[in-house]
């Protein structure tokens, strides 16, 4: 009577054979297939050849005892679980608990009883059928965590190509980051500008592990990338926010400390999104300032929403900042307790202005997290203000100049088959977009480029009178118009006309758009406005220009139009 | 009868267990019990304390699976004295061994036929 329990294998040792065709017959008549021997030895050559699911041993057998049998059967089942049952009597109190601390795993008394073999069987059964399942989801685990850390070992390989040290050399710089940080989330990423600026970026993702690390590459792509050419830190955070805002999921994101420091001019620029406050600490005044700014995390807001403004500090020889991650006041001791704000402030405090202070902060938090936790998820920047190597800075910032668009001029057609199906605006403010300081300003020389593109194509090229536009009806007769017109439109060019030139300060972006319409009137310049000369100019809606452009020309017969676009670098 | 020395029940069960085997079984234990007997014979009077132990442990459990447990009450005293070494009265518990066996065997045939 065995029901649905799958039928097991049991190997027998017993030397009478009255006692082993006795057990054969139960085994048998429970639903069990008993496989028998007459002694140790051949108990364990059975074991070997037979792999039973459980093993009943007499206690006293010719050749072998069914101890050393028990031992040498343990040895061979190379960790698998192998119940193992002593036959003996009730009476032998002395002999029963010698055969369980020999390594049996129960026994069975004479007279056999059929009931209570199968109890045994079935439960023995159910025991090794458990361990093995467990063995084989814990060797499944192993085998799983062993592939995860060659993949996380690998990762780590590609990210440190991407997120190479950058600037993180400098001797001004000192750094603690745990070997694997980047699983932990923590990013630290640091170049010189060709502005002079050296550029700092501590982030710390959301999470652990391949979530936490993945963002750390466009991030680390973004930064460098953008650093070499010469974008501000503005700029850069920018497009990491609008990155990683497309890229993470909701409630994934980076918290980050992201610094300029400018060591000619002596300043330092700072955008903090989530990190906790960093300090400064003054040399000429001894004291410790909190640098606390309150933005979003990156990666949480739309561009458009998104807050890239940076405090800008002035900053002396000698000046320390420090910048860090939750992890210093969030490492906790065997007890749970973290280390918290205060415990670092009076470190801070105490070896306020100090070489070891760095080393020291390092060195409590470790203290404090004992050997108890050996995940090391500490991250602290600390950066020297110096005087030294300034030049060298400067110096390796403009050799990366010639990496960035600086002195270009560049000409565009769009003849009529383009005008009539496709955009060539997007295209336009993606290579101006390329220039350092022109990027921040690509929403407005977008409007700049579309009113000049827009004018040129439709009372240039198509000779559309604006005053259509004046009313409703207008509008909706004005685009009718323009619509059919374009359909015949035969023979028509506009030419795009760009010049940047760099200075000190920024750069003159001039753009010129020439259409092949005939034009409308003699030499107007933006100037001789007042004299009311332009009034039909003013009716095509180019005033918005005037206001963001340094100079605004039509050259006659009024076809032809420029505008320049002055940008500057940050302070 | 009270006073018969192979527990009548425990051969029912046996029978039902071993159903075509039962006869198998029962000229077994006669075979086997007649020649652990006779080794323990020997080894009595070899004063050789481990096979009588052996022989005496052999005979209990094999005794008891069949129901033969008087018998066994005085194979288990023979075991222990040999666990001891102490062969006090062992030539008469040799002989109440010789006759109680022959009991058993006796009405073991008759259960044979």
């Amino acid at each position: 009577m065995i029901g649905v329990e799958r039928s097991l294998k049991v190997l027998i040792a017993e030397d009478s054979n009255t006692d082993r065709l006795i057990l054969e017959s139960i085994i048998e008549k429970i639903g069990h297939q008993p496989v028998a021997v007459a002694d140790g030895l051949e108990a364990v050559k059975a074991y070997e050849r037979e792999r039973p699911d459980i093993v009943l041993l007499d206690v006293l057998m010719p050749n072998m005892g069914g101890m050393e049998a028990a031992s040498a059967i343990r040895q061979a089942s190379e960790g698998e679980i192998v119940p193992i049952l002593f036959l003996t009597s009730l009476t032998d109190t002395e002999s029963i608990v010698e055969c369980l601390e020999a390594g049996g795993d129960d026994f069975v008394s004479k007279p056999y009883n059929a009931t209570v073999l199968q109890s045994k069987i079935r439960s023995f059964g159910r025991m090794r059928e458990m361990h093995n399942t467990l063995a084989a989801q814990k060797k499944a685990l192993e085998i799983n965590h062993k592939h995860l850390m060659q993949e996380q070992t690998v990762a780590k390989q590609v990210f440190d190509k991407i997120a190479h040290t950058g600037c993180l050399e400098l001797e001004n710089i000192r750094y603690h980051m745990s070997p694997l940080a980047v699983f932990n989330g923590d990013v630290l990423v640091a170049e010189v500008s060709p502005t002079g600026s050296m550029l700092v970026l501590l982030g710390d993702f959301t999470g652990h592990g391949l979530p936490a690390a993945i963002g750390s590459m466009p991030l680390a792509s973004i930064f460098y990338g953008m650093a070499h050419k010469g974008f501000s830190i503005s700029e850069i955070i920018r497009e990491i926010n609008s990155r990683l805002h497309d890229i993470l999921p909701i409630g994934f994101f980076c918290c980050a400390t992201c610094i300029d420091i400018n060591f000619m001019k002596r300043r330092l620029r700072v955008w903090n999104g989530g990190l906790p406050d960093s300090f400064l600490y003054r040399k000429s005044s001894n004291t410790n300032e909190v640098v606390s700014t309150n933005n979003l995390p990156l990666g949480v807001l739309s561009n458009s929403q998104f807050k890239a403004e940076t405090t800008r500090i002035d900053l002396e020889i000698g000046d320390r900042f420090y910048m860090y991650s939750d992890g210093i006041t969030e490492a906790r001791n065997e007890k749970g307790e973290m280390f918290g704000e205060d415990r670092l402030l009076s470190v801070l405090e105490a070896k306020k202005g100090r070489d070891d202070l760095f080393d020291s902060i390092i060195g409590e938090v470790q203290n404090h997290i004992g050997a108890f936790n050996k995940e090391d998820d500490v991250s602290l920047v600390e950066i020297t203000i110096d005087d030294k190597n300034v030049e060298f800075r400067e110096k390796t910032s403009q050799a990366s100049v010639k990496g960035s668009l600086v002195d270009w001029s560049m000409t565009f057609d769009v003849s009529e088959t383009t005008m009539k199906g496709f955009d060539p605006l997007p295209l336009l403010v993606n290579v101006i977009s390329e220039v350092p300081g022109l990027r921040q300003n690509s929403t407005i020389l977008y409007t700049i480029i579309s009113e000049l593109y827009a004018n040129a194509l439709e009372h240039g090229v198509l000779n559309l009178p604006s005053t259509l536009k004046s009313s409703p009806q207008g509008f909706a007769e004005f685009y009718q118009i323009r619509r059919e017109k374009l359909d015949k439109l035969e023979k028509a060019n506009i030419t795009f006309k760009l010049v940047h030139e760099a200075d000190e300060d920024g750069g003159l972006l001039k753009i010129r758009v020439i259409d092949s319409g005939k034009g409308f009137c003699l030499s107007i310049t933006a100037d001789s406005e007042e004299n009311g000369q332009s009034p039909s100019y003013y009716g095509r809606g180019m005033s918005i220009m005037n206001s963001v452009c340094e100079q605004l020309v039509v050259h006659p017969p009024g076809n032809d139009v420029e505008v320049h676009f002055r940008w500057k670098y940050e302070e | 009868m009270n006073n018969r020395e192979v527990d009548l029940a425990m051969l029912e069960n046996l029978k039902t267990i071993l159903e075509e085997r039962f006869n198998l079984l029962l000229s077994t234990y006669i075979s086997d019990s007649e020649n652990r007997r006779e080794r323990l014979r020997q080894a009595i009077e070899n004063h050789d304390f481990l096979s009588i132990r052996h022989e005496a442990h052999g005979l209990k459990g094999s005794s008891r699976n069949i129901g033969a447990n008087n018998f066994a009450d005085i194979c288990a005293i023979v075991e222990a004295q040999a666990t001891h070494e102490d062969d006090t009265g062992l030539q008469q518990n040799f002989a109440a061994i010789e006759n109680r066996l022959a009991a058993v065997l006796s009405e073991l045939n008759q259960y044979l036929h």
